[in-house]
């Protein structure tokens, strides 16, 4: 894989709509490629928020707090991007993520991932719209239960 | 400080100044019998006045001692002198008057060298004076000062002032002298034609100093009219197209003509001043002879005054005016030096400066547990808006205190006044009954310490900067009185009002951080490090460090045989596929192509891949192995992807750091030379230059990095085969500068990381960096490395203000500084700025555990953090909206405190970026 085919894998991706090709061509070369066998943590709970993962292949499930499954509750579009709230939070790891199949992903350095979020504003606002996505399914999926709960 | 440059230079170059006027007094007489000889010369020697009345000898060198008449006549004769006739007598009398003109330039000489020596001293004497200045301004006055401005005005406009000093009294005292016993000599021989003489000089120094005053405003309206002439014409150029637009060409040559003739008017009028004075100048020097051969002659004739005499006075007044010109511009200098002393001098006085350091801190001593006592504190800005609001209160120590509340609020005023960032405020900070803000610096610090939101950190290495915090001993002077060099040192420093201080000798107090000496002082530092949580970084940035030549045999055993240890260990754990290991035979995807063509590092830093491009010889490899296209192309792939992306990216971009062999300043003029050959000729006829520095592009190459799929195997294959003829092929001249991979040594100019693993880190798989340096840093322990990479991640240099380093690194040195100092009082004000919360709250929970027993307070973002503490502050903006004192929280620490928990080397994965 090169960076032509990471800028192609992005330029699929819903969130990253509005970068124009250079812009993604950034991105891609920011960012280191790595691969994730399957059963492989991305990251844990607890650890500290050193990057921000781009995932372009593969799939993952997410751990909560207390070790309850989510599967990919949270995530039925396919979490695109993993480890953002960490950074913008400044806070360590909540949860675990772990590589489902296979994934390929482009990991941003935190240092990267805020310079990029200060300095180019179409990426900045890629990842604010990424996170109202999350917020909004996150939403959906709480009342959904809840209504099912009052049932 | 004198503002007066006369009294600044009396008060300290009195006695070089009087014993330069003693030079001149003691050269007086010389002077006047080197007017003397002359006389006697044409008079008794040529003229043979000593030889008449049937003398055929004459008396030489008769030396007497002898009152003038009136006082009696009395006279002691030193030296008879001997008898000579004619001839030998007026050779006697040349090379005697030879000897006076040596003598003469004899005193010029010594006392010009003293006017410099003192001139120096004094200039010498004036900068330290500036800079101690500034350095006792208060913090406000500090950071409204400019430093390029205070820097310029002690390096240059002190320059002149500094030259003047040897001029101050000696040149007038001299010249002077000189111009008063040459007119006196006039005087002597005829007392009329002296008293034309004086007129004449008279005149001169009052005339002249006139016209000269009108030729220096002219200068200067010349000079502000010249500089108005360049900014009108450069609008001008700007404003082109609208002159084009409208048509108003001749308007504005019009007025640009104008300009030049009043330029011209200037100058012309400057001309005719110039050129006046001169003429003015000669004249009064011409006329004066003229008189002299038309009124002495006529004396000399009518027998009242000798040939003899007539001859010494034209020769003294030929020495007349050279020193009037001279003390003319002395005079002007003076003013213009007066008064740039003046204004340079008001640029360092303030009404409060402070306090200087104290002779012996140790006398004031303020015990750890006096309180400080603070009693109706206020802060107004510069306008006067309310800063922090009335407030009184007493800080028990020891205790630990947060000040919690808005940024820019009284939270982050009232740290900076406790630690004496802030000196304009109304109202008492005292601490055992002394206001803190009067207390010497070396007194403070030896008590309190502040580190705030910006670290300063000094040109120099990492541990330089750690230290400053340790350098405060004085340290023996080295008293050897054999040691000429050291004496001289010494006097000239206590000469100039400068420290006697050796700059270079070892000011590090040891003693404070229970160190012996230097060898254990990196304990120290290791150990404050872990308290700060900056171990880790530092750790990694010695891993990362080149190697050096100056490594011990036996560390470079140790280092050797940590590569087998660290492949074990990776074997063993299932990683081994994490590292790519150096072998002759493979390529490695994770090195750069230069590294794989070569199979080694160069040892001279500066040649980088970019430099190996221009080097003949591996031109010829390239050539031979059919690799220059190939590579061209790759620097070109990489050059188009890197303008095409950079385009318009700030210069402190991330993304430089990756593709550090392209600097930002080169990019626009590298896509223009590419553009430039593109239209030409297509690519295929470059430019050598352009050609080497493509391929200096492709040798930085590392396919999983930069990910532009440009290997292939055929090109792995030919890269493989210039590996082997490189070697084989090798020039003498050029063994020295490589150092090629052999797994049982260590190459000095690699980074110990290289070193340690023989290979690089492969990209790609998840972790790997992490899991590698865990392993890494087992063995680096295991082999007791920790020290010696420690030493070398101190040896780091951090560059004017800290640029080489991180932000986080800058933060780490500012803390290791406050934590090495052991104060009683730590104040961190905003000290962990940049930092991810959840770091900066371990970092703040390992230091009080540190600071238990003494005093901590540290102002923190979090409305509702603090909770652990003593005593919280609440300020909402200006105001202390609420106190808590929470008894119960000491306790807790106590117990979390009963071992510092840090993280080794083992752990140096675990902040990994």
């Amino acid at each position: 894989m090169t960076i032509e085919h990471e800028v192609k894998s992005l330029q699929k991706l819903a969130m990253f709509n509005n970068l124009d090709l250079p812009k993604l061509k950034l991105v891609a070369m920011i960012s280191d490629r790595v691969t994730f066998q399957p059963g492989q943590a991305i990251f844990r709970a607890g650890d500290p928020s050193d990057a921000a993962y781009i995932v372009l292949d593969g799939s993952v499930r997410i751990i909560g707090d207390d070790d309850a499954d989510f599967g990919d509750a949270l995530c039925k579009s396919g979490v695109m991007l993993l480890g953002e709230v960490g950074i913008l939070c400044g806070r360590r790891r909540s949860i675990t993520i772990i590589a489902d199949t296979a994934v390929t992903a482009l990991r941003i350095q935190r240092e990267d991932f805020e310079r990029l979020v200060r300095e180019t504003p179409e990426f900045g606002f890629a990842i604010m719209r990424e996170l109202a996505e999350q917020l909004d399914r996150g939403s959906q999926f709480l009342s959904k239960h809840l209504a099912h709960s009052h049932k | 400080m004198e503002t007066n440059f006369f009294q600044y230079a009396w008060r300290h170059s009195r006695r070089d100044q009087i014993l330069a006027l003693a030079l001149v007094v003691a050269s007086l007489p010389f002077y006047w019998w080197s007017l003397e000889i002359p006389k006697s010369i044409v008079n008794d020697a040529i003229q043979g006045r000593a030889f008449t009345g049937g003398h055929t000898e004459a008396r030489f060198l008769h030396l007497a001692l002898s009152l003038p008449d009136f006082l009696g006549g009395l006279s002691f004769v030193l030296f008879d002198g001997v008898m000579l006739e004619q001839m030998p007598f007026l050779f006697a009398m040349s090379f005697l008057f030879l000897a006076f003109v040596l003598i003469n330039g004899g005193f010029k000489y010594v006392i010009n060298i003293q006017k410099g020596v003192l001139g120096e001293r004094m200039l010498r004497r004036l900068r330290f004076d500036l800079f101690a200045r500034v350095l006792r301004f208060e913090p406000e006055d500090i950071r409204a000062t400019k430093p390029a401005e205070v820097a310029s005005m002690i390096k240059d406009e002190v320059e002149p002032i500094g030259g003047f000093f040897g001029e101050a009294f000696i040149t007038p005292m001299f010249l002077g002298a000189q111009a008063i016993t040459a007119l006196a000599f006039i005087i002597a021989q005829n007392a009329s034609l002296g008293m034309i003489a004086f007129a004449i000089i008279a005149v001169q120094a009052f005339v002249i100093p006139r016209l000269r005053r009108e030729q220096i405003r002219l200068g200067r309206e010349r000079q502000i009219a010249s500089r108005r002439l360049a900014g009108r014409i450069g609008e001008m150029i700007d404003a082109a197209p609208a002159i084009h637009t409208y048509g108003v060409g001749a308007f504005s040559r019009a007025e640009i003509g104008d300009r030049l003739a009043e330029l011209f008017n200037i100058r012309l009028l400057l001309y005719r001043r110039k050129f006046a004075v001169k003429y003015l100048n000669n004249l009064l020097a011409q006329v004066t002879p003229f008189v002299f051969y038309t009124i002495g002659g006529y004396l000399a004739l009518r027998g009242r005054l000798d040939i003899g005499q007539l001859v010494a006075i034209i020769a003294a007044y030929r020495d007349l005016p050279n020193p009037i010109k001279e003390l003319i511009d002395w005079d002007q200098m003076r003013a213009d030096v007066t008064v740039k002393y003046e204004q340079v001098v008001s640029q360092f006085s303030r009404d409060t400066l402070m306090p200087p350091d104290a002779p012996d801190p140790a006398a004031i001593e303020i015990s750890p547990t006096a309180p400080f006592t603070v009693i109706g504190l206020q802060v107004l800005d510069r306008r006067g808006v309310v800063q922090l609001e009335r407030l009184s209160t007493t800080i028990k120590r020891p205790s630990h205190i947060a000040l919690v509340g808005g940024a820019g609020g009284g939270r982050d005023i009232f740290p900076k006044v406790l630690g004496r960032q802030i000196a304009d405020f109304q109202g008492s900070v005292m601490v055992s009954n002394l206001s803190i803000h009067a207390l010497p610096d070396n007194v403070a610090s030896r008590f309190m310490v502040y580190a705030g939101a910006d670290p300063y950190i000094l040109s120099g290495t990492i541990r330089d900067n750690i230290c400053l915090a340790l350098r405060k001993t004085s340290p023996l002077l080295p008293d050897d009185p054999e040691n000429r060099k050291e004496q001289q040192r010494l006097a000239e420093a206590r000469e100039t009002g400068n420290p006697a201080d050796l700059f270079d000798a070892d000011w590090i107090d040891y003693a404070s951080v229970d160190a012996k000496g230097p060898d254990d002082l990196d304990e120290a530092i290791a150990r404050a490090l872990k308290i700060v949580h900056g171990y880790d970084d530092i750790f990694r940035l010695g891993v990362s460090g080149r190697l050096g030549a100056d490594v011990s045999p036996e560390i470079a055993e140790r280092l050797v045989a940590a590569r087998g240890l660290i492949r074990a260990r990776l074997a063993d754990e299932g990683l081994a596929g994490l590292v790519e290991q150096y072998q002759p035979d493979r390529f490695n995807m994770s090195a750069t192509l230069g590294e794989n063509l070569v199979f080694g590092v160069p040892t001279e830093g500066h040649v980088g891949a970019a430099g190996l491009a221009k080097i003949p010889y591996f031109r010829a490899i390239l050539e031979a192995e059919s690799l220059v296209a190939p590579l061209t192309a790759i620097g070109m792939k990489m050059a188009e992807t890197v303008i095409e992306v950079f385009d318009g990216l700030a210069p402190g971009h991330p993304l430089f750091e990756r593709y550090s062999f392209i600097g930002p300043a080169e990019i626009e003029e590298l896509s223009r030379s590419l553009e430039a050959t593109r239209q030409k000729s297509g690519t295929r006829r470059l430019p050598l230059e352009l050609r080497d520095r493509l391929i200096g592009f492709a040798l930085a190459y590392v396919e999983p990095r930069h990910r532009l799929d440009v290997i292939d195997e055929g090109l792995k294959r030919r890269i493989l085969r210039a590996r082997v003829s490189f070697r084989k092929f090798l020039p003498g001249s050029y063994a020295a500068g490589i150092e090629f991979y052999n797994p049982d040594k260590v190459m000095s100019a690699a980074s110990i990381s290289d070193n340690l693993l023989f290979g690089r880190i492969s990209f790609g798989a998840a972790h790997a960096r992490e899991q590698v340096s865990k392993i890494v840093g087992e063995v680096i322990r295991d082999q007791n490395l920790e020290s010696f990479i420690l030493r070398q991640a101190l040896e780091y240099e951090a560059g004017p203000g800290g640029r080489l380093l991180s932000s986080q690194l800058r933060m780490t040195i500012n803390l290791v500084r406050a934590i090495l100092r052991r104060p009683d009082v730590l104040i961190l004000d905003s000290a962990f700025g940049g930092l991810a919360p959840y770091h900066a709250d371990q970092i703040l929970a390992s230091i009080r555990r540190e600071m238990q027993g003494r005093t901590l307070i540290v102002s923190l973002p979090d409305q509702n953090a603090g909770a652990e503490f003593d005593r919280v502050m609440v300020f909402e903006g200006a105001k202390l909206a609420e106190d808590r004192v929470q008894p119960a929280a000491d306790a807790a620490v106590v117990k979390a405190g009963d071992s510092v928990n840090v993280a080794g080397a083992a752990g140096y994965a675990e902040v990994e970026r």
